[in-house]
Formats: structure tokens, C-alpha cells, sequence
């Protein structure tokens, strides 16, 4: 089996900032905020939280708050969004500088998000998917202000989003999809209702998710990519049903996606690599006990010991871990 | 002939006179030296100079929608961008049906951005349901180039569920177009025979998506959408059985496909039908190809249709799985764990979870999936 090439990593996150003539550098300022929080969860999952410098870190996160709106926006400038507003609170969280941000806006923000039928929006202008009910639900928590929304209908709306088999959807009447699991488990989790999944059968639907080559799917008869080991296996995770694929395949198989050269992984053997593909399939190898990789706790995508400190949820499966 | 009516030259906004009296903001990068200096190509940094120019201005007209065209043009994902050209329709009361063309030709390269599918939406909760038909004509051409797109798939369930069902569905995608005005939807009173129509044109779009591609699961999903979940849903026991038949004869085409036996799992558990029910059905299907000639020979005609055909991989591990549940479910443990047996040898990827079945059911003899 292919060795996991740290060092290699940890350089490939270090020379992101640097790559200045990449051509689609510039296309992916809607991102960066994400990209920084990427690659700092994997930093610290690989032992290395030092790799970037925190001051700079906490500085570039602070030029992107949005002071009309009071939250954050992706790049300097860009309009306030939940998505890079997740990010920053985890960045500040995992350098434990949360204090730094302006909780009273930052939850009056998050708050006004919810729709009347329960539903999150990702910014003013409305679009809705059960990504924003996870990210807004898992900012609250980590500014300790879940009671700032309605629960009983961030639920009910949830579970409006639920399949015949056992998945969830972005939207009402949307087709499962394993990255639409992923919230849906994990902001259930937040919430306190693992009660509303269907479990045997939606820890059936995500093991139909392992293709022969070991890697895994999103949807049934679409190709393998290395994000769905974090996709699928966080929520094998919290439903405790990581034993139901085969790891051995799968640790092969997101190992071999590695760029041996520049480091960094891709989303299958042979193709470019990506920091979104790198702290997945690094969190895929964490939760099924590769010993190099520190705990990720996958209902945050968070290192394990951060979430422990701060009180979070903790219940999920690492393989290789005594189950408490 | 084209070589007559070249594309003309790319000018800089900087180089063009009617931008002459805007002075463009550079990029702030942040904090100095920036963490991740961003080094664009000239005409994207050109751009959306003006762009941030623009938007310090609040400047809403005819050249802003040439400027933020020209930067989705470029970086379709900007959603800072897309929102501003939508405020700057809506201010200027331009004519909503051109942008809906123009976005028409942008889309099919744009399938999979989030911003492109919102822009449509919005523009569509203006056009109302008399533009909502030839929209859902315009996602089939769409699926004709992704099948699979998911935000295609969304949109046409959106389009559906807003404008051709009765009662606004409980829907998600309720979108506020300008801040604190609620969407303008069309009444929709006395126009439900019309919604009927769009609603079983529907299912037989769900046949001609899969004619073309019988292992399509958003297909199956949709399908199932339409006829046992969304608003205009009259599920009935008729329909499950003619449903039922329906997947047989799909899964006689192509046995190794999960979409189909997850569909037609949907509808037994939707029913509350037992799996036994479709015992013989399932049967031919664990057996080898070596003795499926001696089942055609003994089968009626109708029978016949639903065997495996001559090519079919056998035993189809779905098959096996299903019979195992199927007999889990009457408590007859024995002859499904020597199922579950078979799948661990046949499947061996998810050798852990047949054995965990196997253990499941002899602690508690009825089939935990469903």
C-alpha cells in the first residue's frame, strides 16, 4: 500500500498562497475563505496547525467581514454569505480567537437566515438547501446560540427533505445525494433528532456507495471521487456503521490519489490535485484509523481534540477506537 | 458566413470610452503583505475593477449590464456579481424574456454553478407560469447535454411544485427577489386542469429519460417524486401495482442496477407491501445464466418478458439480497442466511454488513431494511 506522503502535504497547503500565475487562481476568490479553512483543518489534522502563520490567518479573516450585512464574505469586498461565514467561526475556533468576531451580529445574521417553513437561506437573496440549515446550524453552535432559531422546524424541514431510500436531498423532493447526507446527519446530530433517520436503511444506502476499486460515489451508477470519504464515511460515522465497507479498499484507494511529486490529493488517481480534495480524503483516512492522521470529528469537520475542548457533540465512530 | 462578421477585438473597460468617467478600484487583498495575493489575468482584473467601482457608486444601467455580463462570461461563480446584474434588471424594468435567452446560451456551459440556476430562478418568479411551460422544455434540453445535473434536476421540481401545483407546495425554495418583498407568484386559482396535464406529461417524460438510460437513479427519483411524494401525488394501490410491473420489466433489461430495485423497494415499503409478494419475480434472478433456458421453456409468454435476458450477469447481487430480506421478513432465517452467505462470497466490498445482517436476524428474525 502506498505510504501517506505528510510532509509532502503540508508543503502543497504552504505553497497555495504562493502559486501566483495559476490560471484559475483568480476564478476561486468566492472560495478562499473555504480554501483557508481546508487547508488549516488539514493542517492540523497532520500533526502541523503551525504550517501558516495565525496572525496572518486571523488578519486575512478579519478583512473579509461584511460590516453592512455583519457577517463575512468570502474575499475582502464580497457580499456576507453563510458559507465563509462558517469558515471564519472555524478558523477562529480552531485558533481559539473567537472572541475576535462580533457574536451579536454574527448570530442576528445567522438567525435571520431561517425561512418561515423552517428552511435556511445561504445569504439575503434566498437560495435555499440543506447545506445552509447545517451551516448555520453548526455556526450557532459554535458561538453557543443554537436557541437563536427555531429548532422544532429546522427539523421538520429536514426531515421534509428525506427519500424513499433513506437519503436526503437539497431540497424538498430533491434525490439523495451522500454530500445532502452529510448535512442532514450531521445537523440532526446538532440538534439532538438522530431520531429522524431512517438508520438501517440510510447506513445501507451509503455502503451501496463503495464501488469495486474501493472508492465511493455520491449517487448510484455516478463515478468515485475522493470527497465522498468524507461525505459518506462522516455519516457511516455518526450512524456508527463504518465497519459496513471495506476501509482497507478505500484507504488504497484514496492513497492513490496522492500527487507523489507536489503533494496534495486529487479526486481520483491520475487527475490534478486540490485542497478540497486533500482535507477530505485526509478526514476519509482519520475516521477510518489511519495512525499519521489526528482525529477529525465529522459532524464539524473539526479536529477531534478542538471539538472536545469546546464542549461540542461527540458521538461517532473512529475506527480502530475503542467504542465507548 | 462568418469570416464577414468577425468577433470583434476585446477592449479593456479601462480602454473604452463610455467607462471614461468611472475611476477603477483595484482589488484589496487584505491585510499587507496578503496571505493569498491573488495575480489575475488583465482582462478579469480590468473588469472587475469597474465592477467594484460600480457597486461603491450604486450605479444601475445599460453598461453595468454589459460589465457584469462580461465578468460572469468570465467567472460564472461570482455570486456578488450575478446579484448586482439581477438588482440592475430589476431597477432599469428591462425586458426579462431576453435575459432569460441570453442566459438560455450561457447555462448549458454553466450547468453545475449554483448562481447561474438562482439567476433563472429569479428572473422566473418575475416572468410567472405563463413562461414556466417552455421552461420545463428548456431543462429537458438542458438534461439532454448532463442527465445526472443535479441543479437541473432541482430546478425542474422547483418550476413544478411553484407553478402547477394547486397549493403553493411547502417548498424550500421560497426566494425573496429584492429585500423584504415577498415573491410574486401568479395566482394559480382555476388552472388545475392544466396543471393534471403538466403533471402526467411528466411521468411520461420519466419513460423517454429511461428509454435512454434505464440506470438514471435521478429519473427513478423524480419519478417517484411525481407520483407518491409531490403535490399532485394520488398514490393508490393501482398505481403501485402498474408501478411494480413497471420496474419488473426495467429490471429485465438490466438486472445489475440499483436505481430499479431501490425504486421498487420504495414502493413496497411505501404500500406497506411485504417483499415476499414478489418472490417468484426476484427468483430467476439468483439463479445462474446456465439455468435460465429451462425457466423460459416452462414460462408463459407474460412470464417470459420478466426473466433475465440472455446477457445478463447472474446471480444479480441485489437479487440475493432482496430474496434474503424477503425471507427475513417471513422468518424463515435458515434459507436467508445461506443468501447472506452468497452475498459475502459475491460481494465481498461489503462483507461486514452481510454478516451483520446475518447476526441481525437471528437476534430479531424480521428484515431491518426495508
Amino acid at each position: 500500500m502506498d505510504a501517506l506522503l505528510i510532509d509532502k502535504h503540508v508543503k502543497y497547503i504552504q505553497s497555495l498562497g504562493e502559486n501566483t500565475d495559476d490560471l484559475m487562481y483568480h476564478l476561486t476568490a468566492h472560495l478562499r475563505l473555504n480554501a483557508i479553512y481546508w487547508g488549516l483543518t488539514a493542517l492540523f489534522i497532520m500533526g502541523h496547525p503551525e504550517a501558516l502563520v495565525k496572525e496572518d490567518v486571523i488578519a486575512f479573516v478579519m478583512s473579509c467581514w461584511d460590516d453592512d450585512e455583519g457577517a463575512f464574505g468570502a474575499h475582502p469586498g464580497h457580499d456576507a454569505h453563510v458559507l465563509p461565514t462558517l469558515s471564519s467561526i472555524q478558523i477562529l475556533v480552531m485558533y481559539d480567537e473567537v472572541e475576535r468576531a462580533d457574536k451579536e451580529r454574527l448570530v442576528s445574521y445567522l438567525a435571520a437566515r431561517q425561512n418561515p417553513s423552517g428552511s435556511f437561506s445561504g445569504d439575503r437573496w434566498g437560495e435555499t438547501d440543506t447545506r445552509f440549515s447545517y451551516i448555520t446550524l453548526q455556526a450557532l453552535e459554535l458561538l453557543g446560540r443554537l436557541d437563536a432559531i427555531d429548532k422544532e422546524k429546522a427539523v421538520a424541514h429536514i426531515r421534509r427533505c428525506k427519500n424513499y431510500d433513506g437519503g436526503f436531498g437539497a431540497t424538498e423532493g430533491a434525490e439523495s445525494h451522500s454530500g445532502q447526507v452529510f448535512v442532514c446527519t450531521a445537523a440532526l446530530t446538532i440538534l439532538d433528532r438522530l431520531d429522524e433517520i431512517d438508520q438501517p436503511n440510510l447506513a445501507w444506502w451509503l455502503a451501496e456507495r463503495q464501488l469495486p476499486n474501493g472508492g465511493l460515489n455520491g449517487r448510484p451508477e455516478k463515478l468515485e471521487d475522493v470527497c465522498y470519504s468524507f461525505w459518506v464515511l462522516s455519516a457511516l460515522s455518526i450512524l456508527h456503521k463504518l465497519k459496513w465497507i471495506d476501509s482497507d479498499a478505500l484507504i488504497r484507494f484514496i492513497l492513490s490519489a496522492q500527487d507523489p511529486d507536489g503533494g496534495g490529493i486529487a479526486d481520483r488517481p491520475g487527475d490534478m490535485v486540490d485542497v478540497f480534495h486533500t482535507v477530505f480524503g485526509l478526514c476519509g483516512l482519520s475516521l477510518l484509523g489511519h495512525p499519521d492522521v489526528r482525529e477529525i470529528n465529522p459532524i464539524y469537520c473539526l479536529p477531534a481534540e478542538i471539538a472536545k475542548k469546546r464542549g461540542l457533540h461527540m458521538n461517532y465512530q473512529v475506527l480502530g477506537k475503542d467504542e465507548a | 458566413m462568418e469570416f464577414l462578421n468577425p468577433e470583434p477585438p476585446y477592449i479593456l473597460f479601462k480602454d473604452r470610452p463610455e467607462w471614461s468617467d468611472v475611476t477603477a478600484v483595484p482589488q484589496d487583498d487584505g491585510p499587507s503583505p496578503p496571505l493569498a495575493p491573488i495575480m489575475y489575468n488583465d482582462k478579469y482584473k480590468d473588469a472587475t475593477s469597474y465592477f467594484r467601482a460600480i457597486y461603491v457608486s450604486q450605479e444601475h444601467s445599460q453598461r453595468v449590464l454589459d460589465l457584469t455580463l462580461e465578468i460572469i462570461k468570465q467567472n460564472a461563480s461570482h455570486y456578488t456579481v450575478w446579484q448586482y446584474r439581477y438588482r440592475t434588471l430589476i431597477a432599469l424594468n428591462s425586458p426579462l424574456t431576453e435575459e432569460l435567452h441570453l442566459l438560455s446560451k450561457l447555462l448549458p456551459t454553466h450547468l453545475k454553478s449554483y448562481q447561474a440556476w438562482n439567476h433563472r430562478r429569479l428572473l422566473l418568479l418575475q416572468l410567472g407560469k405563463k413562461s414556466a411551460r417552455s421552461e420545463l422544455a428548456f431543462a429537458e434540453i438542458a438534461l439532454a447535454k448532463d442527465a445526472k445535473n443535479y441543479h437541473t434536476w432541482v430546478y425542474r421540481e422547483w418550476l413544478l411544485c411553484n407553478f402547477f401545483a394547486p397549493m403553493p407546495f411547502v417548498t424550500s425554495t421560497t426566494i425573496s427577489p429584492t429585500e423584504g418583498e415577498e415573491p410574486t407568484i401568479e395566482d394559480l386559482d382555476d388552472e388545475g386542469w392544466v396543471d393534471d396535464e403538466v403533471w402526467r406529461e411528466e411521468v411520461a417524460f420519466t419513460d423517454r429519460m429511461l428509454e435512454d438510460d434505464v440506470r438514471n437513479n435521478s429519473v427513478w427519483h423524480h419519478r417517484f417524486f411525481v407520483l407518491f411524494e409531490g403535490p399532485r401525488a394520488r398514490p393508490s394501490p393501482e398505481l403501485v401495482q402498474s408501478e411494480i410491473d413497471y420496474t419488473e420489466h426495467k429490471i429485465a433489461l438490466a438486472p445489475n442496477n440499483a436505481s430499479a430495485w431501490n425504486y421498487l423497494r420504495g414502493l413496497l415499503s411505501n404500500s406497506k407491501t411485504p417483499l415476499s409478494t414478489l418472490l417468484p419475480f426476484a427468483r430467476p434472478y439468483t439463479l445462474p445464466q446456465s439455468l435460465q433456458p429451462s425457466l423460459r421453456v416452462f414460462a408463459e409468454a407474460e412470464e417470459r418478458e420478466l426473466l433475465p435476458g440472455e446477457n445478463a450477469q447472474l446471480p444479480c447481487v441485489m437479487a440475493l439480497e432482496f430474496i434474503a430480506d424477503a425471507l427475513g421478513e417471513k422468518g424463515e432465517v435458515e434459507e436467508a442466511n445461506k443468501l447472506f452467505d452468497e452475498l459475502v462470497e459475491r460481494d465481498p466490498i461489503r462483507k461486514q454488513f452481510w454478516e451483520y445482517r446475518k447476526r441481525t436476524l437471528a437476534q430479531a428474525p424480521t428484515a431491518p431494511v426495508a
